[in-house]
C-alpha cells in the first residue's frame, strides 16, 4: 500500500478532526498526518525534517488564516529556502476570495482548494486530493 | 416823410394862433405826435400816430391818453396828462403800454408832453410827440423772458422740474392761462401730473389730460409730437378736433397750443398751454413759445443724462455698499480707486484710509512681487491674464492676519488708462468646509477599507465553523445513520439544509458589499455574447424553457458584475415564473438620451405591482425560505451592479416580469450592426 506524509498546518481544531477522518478512511492509500497549529511551527517542523529523511512530509495542506503567522508569510519563507523549494504546498483554506487565490499561486502554491461547506464534498474532495498527491510524490 | 395837407388830419376847434402853428407842427411830423386840448383831449393826431395805435384817419379825436392806455398803466398817463395841462409843468414824459384800438395789440409807447401856453402864460394846449418803443420792450420782455426762465431751470432739480419751470415761466410771459407737459413714455404721450395755471377752473381740465394717453398722431399734443412742430387750435369750440373740449371750455379756454421739445434724440416733452377768451388772439405767441422750447430740449436732454448717470452711480453705490463681498477698483498702477463697506468689514480698513494707496497693502508680503510683475505686465501690454476669471489668493487683513479669498476680476478703460474691479469672497468658511469634506472622505475610505477587512473575515470566520458544522454531519450519517432511524436522518437533512442556505446567506452578502469595491477597471463588454452564454447555461439546465436573446449593446463596466447582473435575473425569472414553458426574452433599445433600456422578461406569473420596489430590498423574498430556494438578495445585487454604472433598475409588465433596466450614455459604448435573427438557446 502507498504511503503519503502529509503536514496539515490548521489551526482549527474541527478542521484538524475531519482532514485526518477523511484522510483515514481511505481504503488504498495510508495517510499520516502531522498537524502544526500555526505558521512558526509549521516552519519549524519542516526545518526538523531535514535531518530526518524519512520522516519529511511528501506534501503540506496549508490554511492561509492562522495566528501568528499566517499561510502567505509560511508559503514566502518556503520557497526562499533551497531546500524547501520543490515541495508541494496545497492552501487549503476557507477563502472564497479571488484575491487569496491569486495571491497564494503569486507566492508558490503548488494549488488551492477552497473548504467545501458541503460535509460529502469536503471529505470526497480531500481524498482526491491525497490520492493525487500520492501519485505525483510517490 | 412829410404829412402836409393830408385829408386824415382834423380840427374840432379853431384856437389860437399858437394852436394853430402847434397843429400844423404835429401834422408835418414824421413821428407819431398829437396835441391835446386844455381837457387832454386829442385835437389833432397825424398819420404816423394813428397807424401806431392802429385806427383809422381821425379814429383818435376826441380820446384821451389814458383811455388809450393799457389798463394798468391809465393812472400813469393820466398823471403825466396832468402835471402839464392842470399843473403847468412845461414837459413831461411817460413810457407805457398802449392798446391798439381795434386789434388790442399792446405797443410800448414813450409820450414826451410839451405845454402850449396862451399870451397870459396860462396852460392852452400840449403837444405830444411819441416814440414807438414797441420793438425794443418786446425784445427786453423776451430777454426777461428768458432770463427768468433759464433762472428758474438752473434751480430745478430734475428735468422735470425744468420742464415745470418752463411752463410757469412761458404762462406768465405769454399771458397762457394754464400749462403742462406731456411726457413719451412707452409709445404714448402721458400728461405729468404737475402743471401751472393762473386763475381757477383749470383743475378739471387737467384731472381730464391726466385721464387721457395719446399715441403719435392722437389728439393735439400727440400731433405735435408726430410733426415735431408746434401747433395752435385758434378756438377749440370750432373743432372736433379737441377732444378735452368740455372741461377746456368750462375753464373758459379759447386757444390750445402744443409745443414740442425737441431735443437731438427727437421729442423729449411736449408742452401744451391754454389761452383764456380775454387773452385770445395775440400773434406771435406761438412763435414766441417755440423758441423758447427750441432752448428747451437740449437743457432738458442734459439734465435727464446727468439723472441717468446720477441714478446709476447712486445703484452701483448701493450694490456694492450692500454687499457682502468686497468690491474694490483699482488703476492700472495697482492704485486703490474705490473701496466698499464689504471691503471695510473684510479688510479692516475704511475707505479714507485705503483709497489712493496701493493694493499691495491687502497683498500677503509672499504674493507682492508676483502682483507687481503682473500690474507691469498689464502696464506694458495693456490687458491683465486674470480679467474675466476668478482665482483663489490669500488676503492680508489690517492686522496682520491671513485668510483666503476668491477674487474675480473685471477690466475696463477708464479715463486714465486701463482700470480694474475685483470682488473679493472670504471663502474661509468654504474652505474650512472643504476640508470636513475631504476629512470626511477619507474617514469613508477609511471605513470602506475597513468594511472590506470585516466581510473578509466575516468569509472566513463564518464560514470556517459552518465547514465543521456540515463536516461532523456527514460523518454523523455515516457513522450513525443506521441507528438514528428514517426521523433521525430527516432532521440531519434538514439541520444540513439550513446550514448550506446560510452559507449562501453569507456568500450573497459578500457580493453585496463587495459590488463596486472591487477597483476592478471598466472595459468594453459585448453583452450580446455575455447573455447567450448565460442563458445557454439556464436552457440547459431548464430543457422545457426558452431563451431568446435579442439587441444588445456593448457597455463599459465590470465584466464580472455585469455577468453576475444577468445571472440573476435569468436565475430570478426561472426560479419565479412558475410554468416549466417559460419563456424569457433579453433585449435592449437606445434611448434618445443616448442611454440605453434593456429588457428582461417572461411569461410567467409576475410580480404583483404593489411588490415591485421590495424585491429589490436586501433579504427580501415574495416567499417564506421554504418554499422557494435562492436568499432574496439577488435582486439587490442587481439593484447595486447597475446603480455603480450609473443607471437605474426597475419592473413591469402587465403579463409576466418585466425587468428594465436603463444605462446612461456614459457606459453604452456603441451597438453593435443590426442582427435580424434573435438567437435562441435551448
Amino acid at each position: 500500500m502507498r504511503t503519503l506524509r502529509i503536514l496539515l498546518v490548521e489551526d482549527d481544531d474541527d478542521h484538524v478532526f475531519l482532514i485526518r477522518r477523511a484522510l483515514a478512511d481511505l481504503d488504498d492509500l495510508a495517510v499520516s498526518v502531522e498537524v502544526a497549529p500555526d505558521g512558526e511551527r509549521a516552519l519549524e517542523r519542516l526545518a526538523r525534517a531535514r535531518f530526518e529523511p524519512g520522516g519529511r512530509p511528501q506534501l503540506v495542506l496549508l490554511d492561509l488564516k492562522m495566528p501568528r503567522m499566517d499561510g502567505l508569510d509560511v508559503l514566502r519563507h518556503l520557497r526562499a529556502d533551497e531546500a524547501a523549494r520543490g515541495l508541494p504546498v496545497v492552501v487549503l483554506t476557507s477563502s472564497e476570495r479571488q484575491e487569496d487565490r491569486e495571491e497564494a499561486l503569486r507566492h508558490g502554491a503548488s494549488w488551492f482548494v477552497c473548504k467545501p461547506t458541503d460535509g460529502r464534498r469536503l471529505r470526497s474532495e480531500i481524498q482526491q486530493l491525497a490520492g493525487h498527491w500520492a501519485r505525483v510524490t510517490t | 416823410m412829410r404829412t402836409n395837407g393830408r385829408q386824415s388830419t382834423r380840427r374840432w376847434r379853431r384856437g389860437t394862433a399858437g394852436a394853430l402853428r402847434s397843429e400844423a407842427l404835429v401834422e408835418e411830423a414824421a413821428a407819431p405826435a398829437c396835441v391835446l386840448d386844455r381837457s387832454g383831449r386829442i385835437i389833432v393826431a397825424n398819420h404816423a400816430l394813428e397807424q401806431l395805435l392802429g385806427v383809422a384817419a381821425g379814429g383818435l379825436g376826441g380820446r384821451t391818453l389814458p383811455s388809450l392806455a393799457y389798463p394798468p398803466d391809465e393812472e400813469l398817463a393820466n398823471a403825466a396828462v396832468r402835471q402839464v395841462l392842470s399843473e403847468g409843468l412845461d414837459r413831461c414824459q411817460v413810457e407805457g403800454r398802449w392798446v391798439r384800438v381795434f386789434s388790442r395789440e399792446l405797443v410800448w409807447g414813450g409820450w414826451d408832453l410839451s405845454l402850449v401856453r396862451d399870451r397870459r402864460g396860462r396852460p392852452e394846449l400840449a403837444i405830444a410827440m411819441v416814440r414807438d418803443l414797441t420793438d425794443m420792450k418786446r425784445s427786453e420782455h423776451e430777454r426777461r423772458f428768458f432770463q427768468f426762465m433759464f433762472k428758474l431751470i438752473g434751480e430745478a432739480d430734475s428735468s422735470h422740474q425744468v420742464l415745470t419751470a418752463a411752463v410757469q415761466t412761458i404762462c406768465h410771459f405769454t399771458r397762457c392761462a394754464m400749462g403742462q407737459v406731456w411726457l413719451p413714455a412707452g409709445g404714448v404721450l402721458v400728461c405729468s401730473p404737475t402743471w401751472y395755471c393762473s386763475g381757477y377752473g383749470f383743475e378739471k381740465l387737467h384731472a381730464a389730460s391726466v385721464q387721457v394717453s395719446y399715441k403719435l398722431g392722437q389728439g393735439l399734443p400727440g400731433l405735435a409730437w408726430a410733426k415735431g412742430q408746434p401747433l395752435q387750435l385758434d378756438d377749440i369750440r370750432d373743432t372736433g378736433r379737441f377732444d378735452r373740449a368740455v372741461a377746456a371750455q368750462r375753464a373758459g379756454v379759447r386757444e390750445a397750443m402744443a409745443v414740442p421739445v425737441t431735443g437731438a434724440e427727437g421729442v423729449v416733452a411736449v408742452l401744451e398751454l391754454f389761452v383764456t377768451h380775454e387773452r385770445a388772439g395775440e400773434p406771435g405767441r406761438l412763435e414766441r413759445i417755440a423758441r423758447v422750447a427750441e432752448e428747451l430740449g437740449p437743457l432738458v436732454e442734459r439734465r435727464r443724462a446727468s439723472e441717468a448717470l446720477a441714478a446709476s452711480q447712486e445703484r452701483f453705490q448701493a450694490v456694492t455698499e450692500a454687499a457682502v463681498d468686497a468690491i474694490v477698483s483699482a488703476d492700472s498702477s495697482g492704485r486703490l480707486l474705490t473701496w466698499n463697506s464689504g471691503a471695510e468689514r473684510m479688510f479692516g480698513w475704511t475707505a479714507e484710509e485705503i483709497v489712493g494707496r496701493p493694493l499691495t497693502v491687502i497683498i500677503p508680503a509672499r504674493f507682492r512681487e508676483l502682483h507687481n510683475d503682473g500690474i507691469a505686465r498689464v502696464r506694458r501690454t495693456g490687458t491683465s491674464k486674470l480679467a474675466g476669471q476668478v482665482v483663489e489668493l490669500a488676503g492680508l487683513r489690517r492686522d496682520g492676519g491671513e485668510f483666503p479669498i476668491e477674487l474675480s476680476i473685471g477690466s475696463w478703460n477708464g479715463p486714465e488708462g486701463l482700470a480694474f474691479s475685483g470682488v473679493l469672497r472670504d471663502i474661509t468658511e468654504r474652505k474650512r468646509a472643504e476640508a470636513a469634506l475631504a476629512g470626511a472622505n477619507r474617514e469613508l475610505e477609511r471605513a470602506n477599507a475597513e468594511l472590506e477587512t470585516l466581510v473578509y473575515s466575516a468569509s472566513h470566520d463564518l464560514k470556517s465553523p459552518m465547514v465543521s458544522l456540515l463536516g461532523y454531519l456527514e460523518y454523523l450519517r455515516l457513522d450513525y445513520g443506521d441507528v438514528l432511524g428514517p426521523e433521525g436522518n430527516h432532521y440531519l437533512n434538514r439541520m444540513a439544509d439550513s446550514t448550506v442556505y446560510m452559507q449562501q446567506l453569507i456568500h450573497d452578502l459578500i457580493d453585496l458589499s463587495r459590488v463596486g469595491r472591487t477597483g476592478v477597471e471598466p472595459i468594453a463588454v459585448d453583452l450580446r455574447p455575455l447573455v447567450r452564454a448565460i442563458a445557454e447555461d439556464a436552457g440547459a439546465a431548464n430543457p422545457g424553457m426558452e431563451f431568446r436573446v435579442g439587441r444588445l449593446p456593448v457597455v463599459t463596466g465590470d465584466p464580472v458584475g455585469l455577468r453576475q447582473l444577468f445571472t440573476n435575473l435569468l436565475e430570478n425569472a426561472v426560479r419565479h415564473g412558475g410554468r416549466p414553458d417559460l419563456v424569457v426574452v433579453v433585449d435592449g433599445h437606445e434611448r434618445p438620451d443616448g442611454g440605453v433600456e434593456l429588457s428582461v422578461r417572461d411569461n410567467g406569473q409576475g410580480i404583483p405591482a404593489e411588490h415591485r420596489e421590495r424585491v429589490f430590498g436586501v433579504f427580501e423574498r415574495l416567499e417564506g425560505p421554504s418554499t422557494s430556494d435562492g436568499t432574496g438578495m439577488g435582486l439587490a445585487i442587481c439593484r447595486k451592479i447597475v446603480e455603480v454604472l450609473g443607471g437605474g433598475i426597475g419592473i413591469q409588465g402587465d403579463r409576466g416580469t418585466d425587468v428594465r433596466i436603463f444605462l446612461p450614455a456614459a457606459v453604452t459604448a456603441r451597438w453593435p450592426a443590426q442582427e435580424l435573427t434573435a438567437g435562441v438557446a435551448r
